[in-house]
């Protein structure tokens, strides 16, 4: 699998996601009014990655701000990691928060009791 | 004869801090969230209020671009397309104050579920919230169907709304969602 990586925007995260180290990083804004479409790719990725994982896969949220069309395909997204975690890779999520920013930090704890996984929030 | 004063004037005492009618579009969302942004940095303001304040005029913005999107009010009833956005910075509150047309016939479900999210406590809005997200499906309108509860969870305090009614078929709707901040 190549490399996967999208450029930040007004209103849409960078993405980096690389197969080989089992890293994927999300960062900047999460707004775009139709989230479905353009999470579509990552998706992909990852039921593609998910059949050969990483022995780890370590994943970095670090969003400024998220809309809630974005925060479903988040879930979608945990997820999908839940099952590569089913599949053999551990997997190891860090939940980045400006310091002071509750919801932000709320959003975290919120995906922490919907997902069996090892996530982790952090302030920055 | 021009009078820019008596509307001014009104804005001012009104405390009003950003106002707009026009039709909604995904490249003006954008710049009226990055406008209030700066605006809210530049004054100091506290980080959590600014992204609340942020987050709720999004959720807002979206609603209306996605109603008009999905809901096809048709090309002949352009006049409806037109909606109004208000922002208000009073001593203790940011108000974020919205307008815009809809079908009547849709009125009936949508005050049904801000009448839902009102008589929620913040632990029921948690657990609704959570209860929401974790459906397959997004719905009709391209949403969540998380906006609402995303406001109210944000806010802190009750959505304030009405409904006028302009004919048959199509009603005015005012949603009204307040952010407390400290005085300035």
């Amino acid at each position: 699998m190549d490399i996967l990586r999208n450029d930040k925007t007004d209103r849409t995260p960078s993405i980096y996601f690389n197969p080989d180290e089992g890293t994927l990083e999300m960062s900047g804004r999460s707004i775009p009014e139709n989230a479905i479409s353009f999470y579509k790719p990552l998706f992909d990725w990852l039921d593609q990655y998910v059949q050969t994982p990483h022995e780890e896969t370590r994943v970095v949220f670090n969003l400024e701000y998220f809309n809630t069309s974005s925060s479903k395909c988040i879930l979608d997204i945990l997820r999908k990691l839940e099952r590569i975690a089913e599949s053999g890779s551990k997997v190891f999520v860090k939940w980045f928060f400006d310091d002071g920013d509750e919801d932000m930090e709320e959003s975290g704890n919120d995906f922490k009791s919907l997902i069996n996984l090892n996530i982790e929030l952090l302030s920055k | 004869m021009l009078n820019v004063y008596e509307y001014f004037k009104k804005m001012q005492d009104d405390q009003v801090i950003l106002y707009f009618k026009g039709e909604i579009t995904n490249n003006l969302l954008t710049s009226i969230l990055q406008l209030l942004d700066d605006r809210l940095e530049r004054k100091n303001e506290d980080l959590k209020v600014r992204k609340k304040v942020f987050s709720v005029l999004l959720e807002c913005l979206q609603n209306i671009y996605n109603y008009q999107q999905y809901q096809r009010i048709p090309e002949e009833d352009a006049y409806y397309h037109a909606a109004t956005l208000m922002i208000r910075r009073t001593g203790d509150a940011y108000y974020i104050i919205t307008g815009n047309y809809m079908f009547r016939n849709r009125v009936h479900k949508l005050e049904d579920k801000i009448n839902k999210v009102n008589a929620m406590s913040p632990e029921d809005l948690k657990e609704f919230y959570k209860e929401i997200i974790s459906l397959q499906q997004h719905t009709e309108t391209g949403g969540a169907g998380l906006g609402l509860i995303d406001m109210a969870r944000k806010s802190g305090e009750k959505i304030t709304y009405n409904f006028d009614n302009i004919n048959d078929k199509y009603c005015f709707y005012s949603l009204q969602v307040k952010v407390p901040a400290k005085p300035h």
